[in-house]
């Protein structure tokens, strides 16, 4: 895996399949824009997620990245302060519409965070956490969902026998592919993660960015990094979000092989901290 | 000079903890000492006979029922407007006036609670005295110390545990009853604990409202129900404690009220600890 890893990141062939027809457009955003009691701090004029496939948002910190993708799923109204205008739209729905249950909606576009959240309790519980509250399956499916989620995951055979054990007991990398086990359980469309891997050693990541591709095969997935080669590595397409007078603004996503058109994107993004030399991204 | 000044202030915290603990200790070295000699298995399963005869199984059954009664009804108050404070009330002036009023509630001193029971549910009601308006007016009267303790663990559950259970799609409701009140029980543990000390001896509120020195065991119906209880026992001995029965069985009752409110505090403990011991392990 780490080798197919290496030589897509070193290839220069695009990196989106070669597919005549174009996917399907799951998610898109049209002139979004996210206010802070009143002054804007995002803005989104076009963004357009296209069905089994990675598009990445790429960024330095603060621009707001992270704050693009609860706008997404509406995990930004849970931040006070902050309001969101424009059109999103899941499927041709709109995700702010006033018939649409936040709850429902975040069942279909899971998350996974920057820094891994597992709940007290013991692996099997935490994997087992929406499924319970939300679609309350029978209790002699449990096994069944936890298997399957974990092994979706990569991360059955290293918990298999201790199940019962607290969550709190897993390494960082692993904690992090335990709550992915945790929305996959709930089997979303689309997943979010914010810089999934950006608390994890070399080896973790590896693993993480292998199982992302694979999941993309059955989910449409958006990632969230600052890393350039993980970008080239994992992405199909990708979006920038840069600052302009202070507000972050995104610019359309485009295939991660043809480059950033935008040079002030390019800048932005040659300008993050840890950036090689190099131009990573043409 | 910085040295001297930290060795001065380690002093006086020390001399401090060694006062506060001095008093507890003091507090329960005369009343063991006066009270123990009185203590014996018939003084705690007899009624009482005459002033300062007999036992007080009466009067822990009275103090027991309206404690019983006080907490049934004040713990799911507390929880109800404890959630309304943290979760369910958005803007935050209305956050803030019930805040207020609930500080303000707990400045009201017991008597005009005890007033405010006689006006409402004796006079009001046409209940007498009785053992339910006596639970009721305790009730109040704990409600703000069980809701600010709760209120406090609520707000102390991680932001990123609310977070992450809403990613997974629960509702707000399933992210309390999920998330927020099983993090949250050792407040309601440490609240309740703090409220029915408090409860426990409080002679004011039950003075016009459920208590009676003599004449009553265990109530069959809500009117004209008193009950005897060992704070209003206690005040009564009191004022005659030159007498040397009732002096035995005063200090023989506050032995039995201090035992009351200790076995509270050994009761809760397990919760706290595991609560305590959750908290440290995430």
């Amino acid at each position: 895996m780490a080798e197919a890893l290496r030589q897509r990141s070193a290839s220069s062939e695009p990196i989106v399949s070669a597919a005549t027809t174009e996917p399907r457009i799951v998610l898109s955003c049209n002139d979004l824009e996210v206010r802070a009691g009143g002054t804007p701090i995002l803005r989104c004029p076009e963004l357009e997620v296209r069905a089994h496939g990675v598009t990445g948002v790429i960024g330095p910190s603060g621009a707001g990245k992270s704050t693009l993708l609860k706008c997404l799923n509406r995990l930004i109204e849970l931040e006070p302060g902050l309001s969101v205008r424009g059109r999103v739209e899941l499927d041709g729905t709109a995700v702010y519409g006033r018939r649409t249950d936040p709850a429902r909606l975040r069942e279909r576009i899971g998350i996974l965070f920057q820094q891994p959240v597992v709940f007290p309790g013991s692996i099997a519980r935490n994997v087992l956490f929406g499924l319970r509250w939300v679609r309350r399956p029978p209790r002699r499916t449990w096994p069944g969902h936890v298997q399957r989620a974990l092994r979706a995951a990569s991360l059955w055979d290293e918990v298999e026998y201790r199940l019962d054990r607290p969550a709190t007991e897993l390494s960082v990398g692993q904690r992090q592919r335990l709550c992915l086990a945790r929305t996959l359980a709930m089997e979303p469309e689309v997943i979010l993660m914010d810089e999934p891997t950006s608390s994890l050693d070399p080896a973790s990541t590896e693993a993480i960015e292998g199982l992302i591709r694979r999941l993309a095969e059955r989910h449409t997935i958006v990632l969230v990094t600052h890393d350039m080669d993980q970008a080239r590595r994992v992405t199909d397409r990708i979006a920038c979000v840069c600052l302009r007078d202070g507000v972050g603004v995104v610019a359309p996503s485009v295939p991660t092989a043809t480059g950033l058109p935008d040079p002030g994107c390019r800048r932005a993004v040659e300008a993050i901290p840890g950036t090689p030399g190099r131009r990573v991204i043409p | 000079m910085r040295r001297l000044i930290d060795h001065g202030f380690t002093l006086l915290t020390g001399m401090a903890a060694l006062a506060a603990c001095g008093l507890l200790v003091g507090i329960a070295a005369v009343i063991l000492e006066r009270g123990l000699p009185a203590l014996s298995w018939e003084f705690v399963s007899r009624a009482a006979d005459g002033f300062g005869g007999g036992g007080v199984v009466y009067q822990i059954a009275g103090t027991v029922l309206l404690l019983l009664t006080a907490l049934g009804v004040a713990a799911p108050t507390a929880i109800a407007v404890a959630l309304l404070a943290t979760v369910y009330l958005d803007r935050g002036r209305s956050r803030r006036r019930l805040t207020l009023a609930l500080y303000a509630l707990n400045g009201v001193p017991s008597i005009v609670f005890g007033i405010v029971g006689l006006a409402v549910f004796v006079k009001g009601l046409g209940w007498g005295k009785s053992w339910l308006a006596g639970g009721l007016v305790l009730a109040l009267m704990i409600l703000p110390t069980l809701t600010v303790a709760l209120a406090e663990r609520i707000r102390a559950v991680p932001r990123s545990y609310r977070t992450a259970a809403s990613g997974l799609g629960l509702s707000r409701s399933a992210v309390v009853w999920s998330v927020l009140l099983p993090q949250s029980l050792g407040g309601l543990v440490s609240g309740t604990l703090l409220g029915l000390a408090r409860a426990a001896g409080e002679t004011a509120p039950i003075l016009f409202t459920a208590a009676v020195f003599a004449g009553a065991t265990l109530p069959a119906g809500v009117k004209e129900s008193p009950i005897l209880a060992l704070p209003y026992h206690i005040f009564v001995l009191a004022q005659d404690s030159f007498d040397p029965a009732a002096g035995a069985a005063l200090w023989g009752s506050a032995t039995v009220l201090l035992a009351l409110v200790l076995s509270l505090s050994i009761a809760a403990l397990p919760t706290r600890l595991r609560t305590h011991e959750e908290a440290r392990h995430g």
